[in-house]
């Protein structure tokens, strides 16, 4: 693992998405995380049921959490992007029941657990902020849920790209339509729980409709309105939208 | 119950309309009964995959996750024999029966 600087990167862009957090706030972060370390593509930063006594941050790269069946078949239930806490669970029980792991090489920050519970019983900001980001995995988990549960293959893969497109939009990973797609097929197909072949079929009619094209490991939408409505996207349960417009139905309740 | 070794395969040829568009497969029926739908996979976006027979559907038994898609027909006939509880048998004959179309 290569050393580097222990900036945080897009966390200190995440984070204000969800609550007004102080310059000095974020400081205080930055100064509590470990060195970030470069980790290989296809590693585990934390396998299956493993205790942790860091949160892990990934800074650049991909990653997942994801879980495996006896007989090997895996789903992936969360992607890990830039700005994300891959572990915020391990924070109070000290285990992840999940596995995580990269799927491109990642620069990952980590903030030890006895640390960070020092800045949240001093800070209430810090600690809203995390509260407020659990609460945000709990709604990105439900949506995925009712992906898997109730859409089909096209629908779930049309919401996975809205979805991709406003995360990392709202880190300065993606505009103008274009994103960064480093999935393999075989991946892709474990996130939206279909079989390869499923998923070649239904890439191809997403593509054929005129909807998005894959240039390299690059995704561009190039109908984002009807790519939301087949995939019945609204995105408000990712709570972008802490300052949207005064329409927004998030904007009226906090008001 | 009919005895495993007893157990009578057929196959017959069919077109099937697979997301937008028509692929060749077969129906698999064991003692008359339909237990799969195998489809081979023409497609040209199916990269490696292509000119496997996948599991498009599985009956009873077969029914569940499909599995990773057979390089020749005989070996999905192979695999749904497994999963019938069948021993080891050369499906040649039944493949020959079944005067398939050339795909």
């Amino acid at each position: 693992m290569k050393h580097s600087s222990p900036k945080l990167g897009p966390f200190t862009k995440r984070l204000p998405t969800l609550t007004s957090l102080s310059d000095k706030d974020l400081a205080t972060l930055a100064q509590a995380a470990d060195r970030a370390v470069d980790v290989a593509a296809l590693t585990d930063i934390i396998p299956e049921g493993a205790g942790t006594d860091s949160l892990h941050v990934v800074l650049e790269g991909w990653a997942c959490r994801y879980k495996l069946l006896p007989d090997g078949r895996r789903l992936i239930p969360a992607l890990v992007l830039p700005g994300d806490v891959a572990d915020l669970g391990g924070f109070l029980f000290r285990v992840v029941h999940s596995g995580v792991s990269t799927l491109t090489r990642c620069r990952v920050a980590t903030l030890p657990h006895a640390r960070l519970r020092g800045i949240v019983d001093r800070s209430p900001t810090i600690r809203d902020a995390l509260w407020r980001l659990t609460s945000v995995e709990t709604s990105m988990s439900t949506q995925w849920t009712l992906c898997l549960g109730r859409m089909s293959a096209e629908e779930r893969l049309a919401h996975l790209f809205c979805e991709l497109y406003e995360r990392l939009s709202a880190v300065g990973h993606a505009e103008g339509g274009r994103l960064p797609f480093p999935l393999t097929q075989e991946v892709l197909s474990d996130v939206i729980g279909v079989s390869v072949v499923h998923l070649s079929r239904t890439l191809n009619e997403l593509r054929s409709a005129g909807l998005v094209s894959l240039e390299g490991r690059r995704l561009a939408i190039h109908d984002p309105a009807r790519l939301a409505s087949l995939g019945n996207f609204d995105r408000g349960y990712l709570h972008l939208d802490l300052k949207g417009p005064p329409d927004h139905p998030q904007a009226k309740t906090a008001a | 119950m009919i005895a495993p070794e007893q157990n009578h395969y057929a196959l017959e040829p069919v077109k099937v309309a697979v997301s937008k568009h028509d692929e060749n497969g077969v129906i698999v029926r064991v003692n008359d009964r339909i237990v799969a739908v195998l489809i081979r996979l023409d497609a040209a976006f199916y990269n490696e995959d292509r000119g496997h027979w996948y599991l498009e559907a599985g009956f009873g038994l077969c029914a569940g996750f499909a599995p990773a898609p057979f390089a020749e027909l005989s070996d999905g006939l192979v695999w749904i024999a497994k999963r019938l509880g069948d021993g080891l048998r050369d499906f040649g004959k039944v493949i020959a029966e079944a005067n398939l179309p050339s795909f």
